[in-house]
Formats: C-alpha cells, structure tokens, sequence
C-alpha cells in the first residue's frame, strides 16, 4: 500500500503546493490522478517515488520511506514519465539491459502484449513516433509485473485505435495485486479503466473514492432554466439549455455522469458538493 | 525501518555499469575513433627516431586519457541532470550509492582500460606497419610503462574534481570545472604570493616577529648542530612530500568522490509540477 502521512512540500522558493497532504493508494485498484494544471499531479507521483523529498511528513510504500530511493523499493514500482527517455538502442536491446532490474518481469507477457499493441522491437527506439515509443513503454512497464505502476499522461501521443488497445491491455494485464495511478487530463481515454478518483486542489486531496460513488447517486439532466432548483451542485449552459448535475439514481433521475462531468463537478462545484460528498469522507 | 535491499549488491552494480557502457558506447566510439586516428596519423609521419619514440608516444597516450577522462567523468551525470532522463534515471532499481560507484567505476577505470588498450593495439599496429613498409620504426607502444603509471596518477587527481563537478553542475559541468579550478589556482597564487611578499617584506623591515622566527631557525645553535639540523630537516620534507602524497591520492580524492555520492544522494527533480 502507498501511504501519504502530513506532507508538505514546495519546490525551493515557490508557494506551498502541499500541505499536510494524507492519501492512501490501496491494492487491487485503478487511480485516476487529476487534477487542474499546476495542482500537482507530477509533483505527488514524485514525491511518493521519492524523487523529492517532502518538506514535512513522509511517503511510504509497503511501509518503506521512499526517501531513501531503495532498489528494493524501486523494484517493485514501473514509472512512465509523460515524456519518456528514449536510449539509442532497439527495443530488443532496451529489454535485454533493463528487465533484469525487475524480478517479476515476465517476456511471455511483453511478447503477448507485443502482439496486442502492435509494439515495435526490432528498430532503433530513437526512431519510432511518439505513440509507438509510449506503447513500447507502457507493454514494458506492465511486463515488470511491478506491484505499483505509475503512468503520467499514458495516451497524450496514441492514435484513436492504439487507446483503445491501451485500456484492454492494462485492464488485460492488472491483478488485485498491483495498483495503477494514471496521472491524465484526457479523462475520456482512461473512463472505463479507472474506478477510483484522487482530485487534488489547493494543495490538497480534495476527493479520494471511487468513481461510482458519485456516479450512482448523481445524474445528468438537461433542464430549460437552473434557477428554480437547489439540487442543483453544477452546471454548464449549452445553447439548447443547461446540462446539470444532482441528485439523482441513474437511469432512473437522468443520465450517467461521465468521467469529465465528475471531476467538473468535484473542481467547480465544490461548494455544494463539499457540504454533500466530500466532507462526508 | 531498514529493508533488505538498501544492502549494496555486485549485481545491480554489474548491470549497472552495462547499462552505461551500451548507453555511452556510441560516444565512446567516436572519441576513440577520433584520438586513434590522430595518434596512428602522427605516429605513422612521424620522424624515426628509436630514443625518443617511446616519449613520443607516451606523450599522446597521457594527455588523451587526462583530456577525454576528464571530459567523460563531467559529463558521467548528465542523465541524473537532463530534465528528459532524470525520471528514468531516479526510477530505475539501483540504489543511490550502486549508481554513484557504477559511474565512478566506469570513468575511473573502465575507460582509463579501454583508452590504454586502444592506444596498446593501435599503435603498435601501426608502429608494426611502419616497420613492414619502411624499414624502421618509433618503438612499440608498452602499456606497462611506468610513464603510464605516472600518467593514471595524475588522472587520479584530475578525475575527482570533474567527476564532483559533472555531480554538482547541471550544464557545461566541465567548463565551469575548469573555470573553478582556474580560479581556485589564481587565488591560491594569489595568496601565497601575498603571504610570501609579506614574509620577505617583514624580514627586509627587521620584523619583530620574522626576525625573531629567522634568528631562531638561523642561530648558532642551530649551526652547531647543523648536520642532525639537516637529518631532521630532511625527515621533515620526507614527512611532509608522504602528508602530501597521501593528501593529493587519497584524502582530495575520496573527499570530492564522498561530495560527488552526496550530490546523487542530495538530487531531486525540481519544478515539474
């Protein structure tokens, strides 16, 4: 388990971007990290890596403090940066020098995901596209069977049908066993893979459950006018109307919340749903 | 809380530096390539001369392995630096202290190798050739030279500084290395050349305190006892040239190479929120 205990943490000379910060990433689950630009989204993925180290409170894997960068803590965590180092070797080569740094990684996984994704091996890494780069990558982080696998910005770069391949070879490739955070702003590529939601803002955790914790008892409607309705936590105004969020059993009240709707909601109509949801937490 | 694998392991370390010879390999064939070039180049014009041949090329060999050595052990930390590679380069499973070793290990004796065995097999070809063709040669090229001792002696006091320099500077780590180092000496000459001015200018004005310090090393007690003078004289530069020895190959070096695993130890991406 990841545990985040009273972190505060700001880069030297800036503002404080956490403060006294408490998260808990739990096994067997799928995290979306989002969170408006600047939040902080790269710096938490950072800290909990312990490539910073926070000013305050510790970061914790499997009860090691990351701070100490430990291999044995490494080891056990796959990392996709959004912009991925690219060595000048082939991706055949790429795997013969660095799998041996992960034990549990497993070849007939990668070559199954090879075949899946369509991932390349054969020619110099430095050559291929960026949304090839990305799957050779994303194939050779799931292969390491790490039991944390963090991906920031997974799909920036993939075509319309290698996101789809994406979503079906982590889903295809996870266990209760790992946990996976995905760090995006592309929300609809990674809707149906996600169960569970971090939001930061304010340097906090502001919303930390899973999805369907808002999406069976909130609903989509489309109404004429807002003003008569309390219910009412956010809404968008769209030439035909207003799309609104309340209350509500899906299916029954109104509409699915997707994924963009439930973190709008969370972000901006916080006033109303802090006093519903999140305080409730 | 300590766990298991905080503990050094031969392996990691050992794929460590695999890593690091593929990933520099291309770089190290260029520069390779280039001083091969010019030394067989030189080697094969150059005049015939058997006594001074092997200066010839011993006098290529040092200076290319002080040069490149010193320019690779800047540069060792550019992945740690880059802000495209330092993500990779943190998440990858190997311990601060086996990343700082593997790296000292490759610049300090793997490429000092590498170098000598190219200059061993190159130009004795070379010389080899020379003496196929024309009859004569420079002399051959033995990588047991003392000379060559003489001359990994001085990487060793070279190495450190631009290895804690490629530790400590982001960018154009062995240029301002070398501007540190221009700039320490000039102080340092500057100081001693300030301290000696005084002392000479002290004596000339029949310093109280110079004086007094000269009248005791030159007085007559001192004359009458002029040969043990000398004996303990002698020890003393003996005690002094072994204090500076084991300060110049052991204390300066392991110190920078202690500063050079803090400033791995100490790193953290910055500004990437």
């Amino acid at each position: 388990m990841i545990e985040v205990s009273n972190v505060d943490f700001s880069y030297r000379g800036n503002r404080k971007l956490f403060d006294a910060l408490n998260l808990q990433f739990e096994m067997g689950r799928v995290y979306g990290l989002l969170g408006r630009n600047g939040a902080g989204k790269t710096s938490l993925i950072q800290l909990i890596l312990g490539m910073n180290r926070p000013n305050l409170g510790a970061c914790k894997i499997d009860g090691f403090n990351t701070k100490s960068r430990s291999a044995q803590i490494l080891s056990n965590i796959f990392f996709q940066p959004e912009d991925v180092y690219i060595p000048r070797i082939s991706g055949k080569k790429y795997i013969s020098l660095y799998a041996c740094f992960y034990k549990n990684f497993s070849m007939e996984k990668f070559d199954r995901l090879k075949d899946e994704m369509g991932i390349i091996t054969d020619r110099n890494l430095a050559t291929l596209s960026m949304g090839e780069k990305k799957k050779f990558f994303i194939g050779f982080g799931l292969a390491t069977n790490s039991r944390y696998i963090f991906l920031d910005e997974p799909t920036n770069g993939l075509d319309i049908p290698s996101k789809s391949v994406f979503r079906k070879a982590v889903a295809s490739s996870i266990s209760d066993k790992q946990v996976v955070v995905i760090s995006t702003h592309q929300v609809a590529d990674v809707e149906t893979l996600i169960d569970s939601l971090v939001v930061l803002e304010g340097g906090r955790i502001f919303f930390n459950d899973y999805v369907s914790e808002i999406t069976d008892n909130y609903v989509v409607k489309t109404l004429d006018s807002v003003d008569e309705s309390d219910l009412i936590i956010y809404h968008e105004q769209y030439p035909t109307g207003y799309v609104a969020v309340m209350p509500g059993r899906p299916g029954k009240d109104g509409k699915v919340l997707d994924l963009e709707m439930v973190f709008k909601t969370i972000i901006y109509g916080k006033q109303r749903f802090n006093k519903e949801v999140v305080n409730e937490r | 809380m300590k766990d298991n694998s905080s503990r050094f392991s031969f392996k990691r370390l050992f794929y460590f530096i695999r890593v690091e010879m593929r990933e520099e390999s291309k770089t190290w064939l260029v520069v390779l390539g280039v001083l091969s070039a010019v030394a067989g180049f030189l080697t094969l014009i150059s005049n015939f001369d058997n006594s001074s041949s092997s200066s010839f090329l011993l006098g290529f060999f040092i200076p290319s392995l002080l040069i490149s050595g010193s320019i690779y052990a800047s540069t060792a930390f550019g992945y740690m630096h880059k802000k495209s590679s330092v993500h990779q380069w943190f998440a990858l499973p190997v311990n601060d202290f086996e990343k700082f070793l593997g790296l000292l290990i490759s610049t300090l004796i793997i490429w000092p190798l590498i170098l000598l065995f190219l200059f061993s097999t190159l130009l004795n070809l070379v010389e080899l050739l020379n003496l196929a063709l024309r009859g004569s040669h420079n002399g051959f090229f033995n990588p047991l030279d003392p000379a060559i001792w003489y001359g990994y002696l001085a990487y060793l006091i070279i190495h450190p500084i631009y290895f804690a320099g490629g530790a400590f500077f982001k960018r154009l780590s062995w240029l301002f290395t070398s501007l540190c180092g221009v700039g320490f000496s000039a102080l340092f000459t500057f100081f001693f050349s300030l301290s000696s001015a005084g002392v000479a200018f002290s004596f000339l004005k029949n310093d109280f305190f110079i004086e007094k310090l000269f009248s005791l090393v030159l007085s007559p007690a001192t004359f009458n006892l002029q040969t043990d003078s000398l004996q303990f004289f002698s020890g003393g530069v003996t005690t002094v040239i072994i204090m500076l020895k084991i300060f110049a190959f052991f204390l300066f070096p392991v110190g920078l190479w202690v500063f050079s695993y803090l400033c791995v130890k100490e790193k953290e991406v910055k500004n990437a929120i």
